[in-house]
Parts: structure tokens; C-alpha cells; sequence
């Protein structure tokens, strides 16, 4: 398969000069479903934004390129990123309540981006808002999409908010946190049905996440990032059974399993470093358990291990006292 | 509180916030909004029944009557200097005033909206030349730069609501701009931009809803400020001119007879009281059902 979506040597920075990310590269193809994790700070969504073209005032791509069906995206003029953004990328956000606007029927918002899209007529738009609606999973399609956000569910909400990224076919979906304010059930909804778009519509979809339960139920390769950097790619099954980075390994370790207690949760001592802190060596060296003087000298460059990526030079003696086996 | 007042009782008062405290909470609010509403609805019609009200022509004058006390038959508000109406004064000068203010009100209302909401939304130079002018208006004070105005273009109504237009869309500029910056980077106003619409569509369908209403409720507050300065430019002889009747006039002709004939100035003064008071409450009780949305 070749890639749809295809960042490579991405970086960005504040307009200061403080770097945030630094040469994130990652793809996805049609059908398929790429996590990435970290933790608050890592740059996961700073790199989606990117991507959408939505970076916040104040900061900027330093860097790389953004390569959407081999057409750069990066320094792409006003109209051609609006033809690009909706008609061919959709974007799903954390909040599904501050992501729709209260004062439009849920039914306008979605027919709005199919009009401007594929061109349709207001009833067309109409009934292709019933039809996304129905293809979201939600019953009654016509009658719920003449009522305001506030009148739904934070999972319909959610729902809603797919098929308004749905609404001009795009064939890039990417998902900020999508499930992070929803219950565990609503969660298991919203990845099946992400599961199911891309099977069906073989759209790409990136999902953003801080969890790895998520991404290893619907990810099909998570891209695993620390301190504005990757530091390890591969399958899911790989990257979750038997990660080759101290950071994957410590993050699996803090993830609550049904099998587990409280005692048997290790947190991760210390905290990120600070944008822009002077970091020679590994970002992750302080915190690892593994560390050696080397690892400090000079930042390790992404290199093939077991059929996935890591930043560790150290991965061979990456300790796995037994298979990390979450909940799926 | 006595013996218990240190031991937090965080349980209780949640329960109540939810409970009863929320509902007495909420109950006086929602009675400004019906009291002032109630207020101006009758205010509104006193003024839009002015002529069938009123007892004689507010111009007329009656000679064997000057300065009537009220109570004087066939004068229920008495008669003033030269002997006209108080009452059907009253009554035509509600019409004037709050045709005025309510008039006076919507080009700045739309100016300022659609001037702040560009300068929020586009920043750069616009905003920049957007928030200068908005300073420079706001430098002077208000009333001093009205009756300069007024002056200048002649009084009149026109003038009036000229003045009043260049001078307060300042405040709605201000007011939108504010709320737009807040609202720009939400999460819905990026939906939108990743959903490829064009900026003027976000800016239209998106972000001015969801600002618009402060604005009004802004607006309604500006009446009575504007009710004010109207009365004002009439009591400097910068006002309506005669012989329409307006508050501000009335109030001024009565200055000689404040010693003796009170309720000449009284009158009018109350009247503005009263209509300032039910747009304030008006506008307070619907800032409250916003807040609480």
C-alpha cells in the first residue's frame, strides 16, 4: 500500500525559536488506522494541528514536509487548503461539546461542509446529512439532526462530530483525543465505528491519544512520542507485546488492566523536559532506568530493531519480565 | 453561624447549590427580566398611544392656565410655563425619546458588531486601525464629544443619531472584538476551518451567533445611556427642536420653577428614571438567562 498521508522531518517550533517537535516523521494509508501516543507535552497534537494546517498563533512549522497524496501540504495557499481541508481531510476533536457550535442544528453543520464540498443543493445536503448521521450509528437520523448540540449526549455528540468530518468524503481522518471525555462504553463505540470507516471507506485514519488501551484495540501501527520526538514506530502487536524503548515498556506499565491492582501500576519518576530545554543526549535519560553515560553524550537515532523503529541503544537489554498483555 | 462555622461542610452546601440555593438563586434574576420587561412593555405603549392618551395637543397653550398645579381639572399633571399639558407632554415626549433611543442604538449595534468582529478575527493591520479609532473615541469623554458633534452638524434629529452612531459603535467594536479573539480559537471555529469553509461563512454562521447576543443585551443597556445624553443635548437646547416634546426640554423649561413649581422638573425626571430603570433591569435579567445557558 502506498501512503496517503506521508510527514516526514517535521518540525515545528514557537515563533521564538524554541523548537517543540523535532523530525517527527509518520504515514498512513488508505484503511489504515495510525496511533500516536505520549504524554501531555509529547507534541502528538501539535504534529496533527500541523497537519490540518491549525497550528496556534504564536507557533510554526520550522521544518519538513507534510505530503498528502504526494502533494505538499506545507505553504499550500488559502484555497487549495480549503479544498484540501474537509474535502479530503476531516478532523475529529477532543471535546465533542466546544467542537460544535451551540447555536447550529446538528444536521446544518454537517450539510454545510458536504455543500461546500461536493457541491450539492441544499436538500441534498440535507438528506446526505440524515445518511452520515445513520452511517455514525445514530437511530432516528432525521429527527436528531434538527436539534442543538446541547440536546445530545457527549457519545452522540462525539458521533456528530464524525460525521461532520465525514461530511465532504475526506480520505484522511485525524482524531484529537477523540474518546478521551467519553465513558468506557461510548469508547468502544466510537473505535469500532473508526474501525469500520476505515475498513469500509478505506479512509486513513491518525488518532491521537495518552492511551495506549486505545490504541492497542483499534490501531493497526502506533507511533510512540516523547519530548517533541518519536521514540519508537512499528505494528501494535510489536510496539504493545514487547517494546523495544524504555518509555513504551514504563507507559505500558502505568496502564490499569481488569488483571491489575494498584500496587502492581509503576508511574514514570521525573516529568518531560521543558520545551527548548538544552538536550544533548536521549530526552528520555533521566527517567530510564537503563541509562549509561553514552546515552547522555549523543541523542540516538531511530534504528531497526524486531521489524520496528526505536530510539534506544539499549533496547537488546530492555528487561520484559513478562508479556504485556492489555485489554483489548 | 455559631460552634460549626470552621468544620467545612462541603456535603450540605453542594446539595444545596444544586437544590434550593440554585432555584432562590435564579428565581430573582428571572423577576428582573419579567419586571423590566413589564415595565417598558407599558412604557412602549404609553408612548405608542401618546395621541390617544393624551388629553390636549402637547403644543397647545393655555393662556388662563400657566403653571397649573397637578390635580388642576382637565390637567391631571398640571400645566407648565406656557400653560401646556404636563401629561400629554410626557406622554409625546416617550415617543420622541424612546424613538430616539431605540433608533439611536442600531447603527452602532451594527457598525460596531460587524467592525470588532472583522478586527477580532482578522487581527494584523486591520485590527490594529480598528482599535486605534477605538481609543481615540474613547479618549474624550462621551457627552463632551456628543455635543460637540451635535453642534457642529446643527441640531436636529438627524444630528442626533449621526453624532451617536460616529461616537458609540467604539463600544460594540470593542465588546465584539473581545469576544471574537475568545471564541476564534475554539474548537468549533476550527472545526469549521478544517471543515474548508471560507472565512467569511465562519465568521457569519459561526463565531457572530455565538457573540450577537451580549451585544443586544449591551444594547438595551445603551438605550437608557442614550435616553440620557438625548435628555441632555434637549436640556442644552442642543435637542429636539420645539415644539416636540422631549423629556430633556421639559426638565429645562422647568429650571426657573424648581423653587415653586417642583413637580415641573420632578415629572420628566421621573419618567426618565423610571424607563432607565426597566431597560437596566431588561438587560440585566437577560445578561443573567445568557450566563446561564
Amino acid at each position: 500500500m502506498t501512503a496517503l498521508l506521508e510527514v516526514s522531518g517535521l518540525q515545528i517550533g514557537l515563533d521564538t525559536g524554541v523548537p517543540l517537535v523535532h523530525d517527527v516523521s509518520l504515514s498512513a494509508a488508505p484503511g489504515e488506522l495510525v496511533g500516536v501516543v505520549g504524554e501531555s507535552g509529547s507534541g502528538k497534537s501539535l504534529t496533527l494541528r500541523a497537519v490540518a494546517g491549525l497550528l496556534p498563533a504564536g507557533v510554526r512549522v520550522t521544518g519538513g514536509s507534510v505530503r498528502f497524496d504526494s502533494q505538499e501540504v506545507l505553504g499550500a495557499s488559502e484555497p487549495n487548503l480549503r479544498a484540501l481541508r474537509g474535502g479530503s481531510i476531516g478532523m475529529v476533536f477532543q471535546e465533542p461539546m466546544t467542537a460544535l457550535n451551540p447555536t447550529m442544528r446538528v444536521g446544518a453543520q454537517i450539510a454545510e461542509g458536504a455543500r461546500a464540498h461536493l457541491g450539492l443543493s441544499r436538500r441534498a445536503a440535507d438528506q446526505r446529512a440524515s445518511e452520515l448521521l445513520e452511517r455514525v450509528g445514530i437511530r432516528d437520523a432525521a429527527k436528531r439532526s434538527r436539534l442543538y448540540p446541547h440536546q445530545l449526549s457527549g457519545g452522540l455528540r462525539q458521533r456528530v462530530m464524525i460525521a461532520i468530518a465525514l461530511a465532504g468524503s475526506p480520505r484522511l481522518l485525524l482524531c484529537d483525543e477523540p474518546t478521551t471525555a467519553l465513558d468506557a462504553t461510548v469508547t468502544a463505540q466510537v473505535l469500532e465505528l473508526l474501525d469500520e470507516l476505515a475498513r469500509d471507506l478505506e479512509v486513513a485514519i491518525v488518532l491521537v491519544t495518552h492511551d495506549l488501551g486505545v490504541v492497542s484495540r483499534a490501531c493497526h501501527r502506533v507511533v510512540v512520542m516523547y519530548a517533541g520526538r518519536i521514540v519508537e514506530e512499528g505494528t501494535t502487536d510489536a510496539v504493545i507485546r514487547r517494546p523495544a524503548h524504555p518509555y513504551t515498556l514504563a507507559l505500558l506499565r502505568a496502564v490499569p488492566t481488569r488483571s491489575t491492582t494498584i500496587d502492581d501500576l509503576v508511574p514514570i519518576p521525573g516529568a518531560l523536559p521543558g520545551p527548548g530545554a538544552p538536550l544533548d543526549g536521549c530526552p528520555f535519560a533521566p527517567r530510564c532506568a537503563l541509562v549509561e553515560d553514552a546515552c547522555r553524550a549523543k541523542a540516538p537515532p531511530l534504528i531497526e530493531v524486531e521489524g520496528r523503529r526505536t530510539a534506544c541503544r539499549r533496547s537488546e537489554q530492555l528487561r520484559r519480565p513478562r508479556e504485556v498483555v492489555l485489554d483489548r | 453561624m455559631s460552634a460549626g462555622a470552621g468544620i467545612p461542610t462541603a456535603a450540605p452546601t453542594w446539595l444545596g447549590r444544586s437544590g434550593a440555593v440554585a432555584r432562590a438563586r435564579r428565581t430573582p434574576r428571572q423577576s428582573e427580566l419579567v419586571i423590566g420587561a413589564a415595565l417598558l412593555a407599558l412604557i412602549l405603549l404609553a408612548a405608542l398611544l401618546a395621541g390617544v392618551l393624551a388629553p390636549v395637543d402637547p403644543a397647545r397653550q393655555d393662556p388662563a392656565q400657566l403653571l397649573a398645579a397637578p390635580g388642576t381639572p382637565g390637567h391631571p399633571l398640571g400645566t407648565d410655563h406656557l400653560g401646556r399639558d404636563v401629561l400629554s407632554r410626557l406622554l409625546h415626549g416617550a415617543r420622541t425619546d424612546l424613538l430616539i433611543g431605540i433608533g439611536a442604538v442600531i447603527a452602532p449595534l451594527v457598525i460596531g458588531t460587524a467592525v470588532g468582529a472583522l478586527a477580532g478575527y482578522l487581527g494584523g493591520w486591520v485590527d490594529a486601525v480598528v482599535m486605534r479609532m477605538v481609543d481615540l473615541v474613547f479618549a474624550f469623554p462621551i457627552l463632551v464629544l456628543l455635543i460637540a458633534l451635535v453642534f457642529v452638524l446643527e441640531p436636529g434629529v438627524v444630528s442626533i443619531l449621526v453624532a451617536i452612531a460616529v461616537i458609540d459603535w467604539v463600544a460594540y467594536a470593542r465588546l465584539t472584538r473581545a469576544q471574537v479573539l475568545r471564541e476564534k480559537d475554539l474548537d468549533y471555529v476550527l472545526a469549521a476551518r478544517v471543515g474548508g469553509l471560507t472565512h467569511r461563512r465562519i465568521l457569519v454562521r459561526h463565531v457572530l451567533p455565538n457573540v450577537i447576543a451580549q451585544n443586544v443585551v449591551y444594547a438595551v443597556s445603551d438605550v437608557v445611556l442614550i435616553i440620557l445624553a438625548v435628555t441632555t443635548l434637549g436640556f442644552l437646547g442642543l435637542g429636539i427642536p420645539p415644539p416636540a416634546a422631549d423629556w430633556g426640554q421639559m426638565i429645562a423649561d422647568a429650571q426657573p420653577y424648581v423653587g415653586a413649581q417642583w413637580w415641573l422638573a420632578v415629572i420628566p425626571g421621573a419618567a426618565i428614571l423610571i424607563t432607565g430603570i426597566a431597560l437596566s433591569l431588561l438587560g440585566d435579567g437577560l445578561a443573567a438567562r445568557i450566563e446561564r445557558r
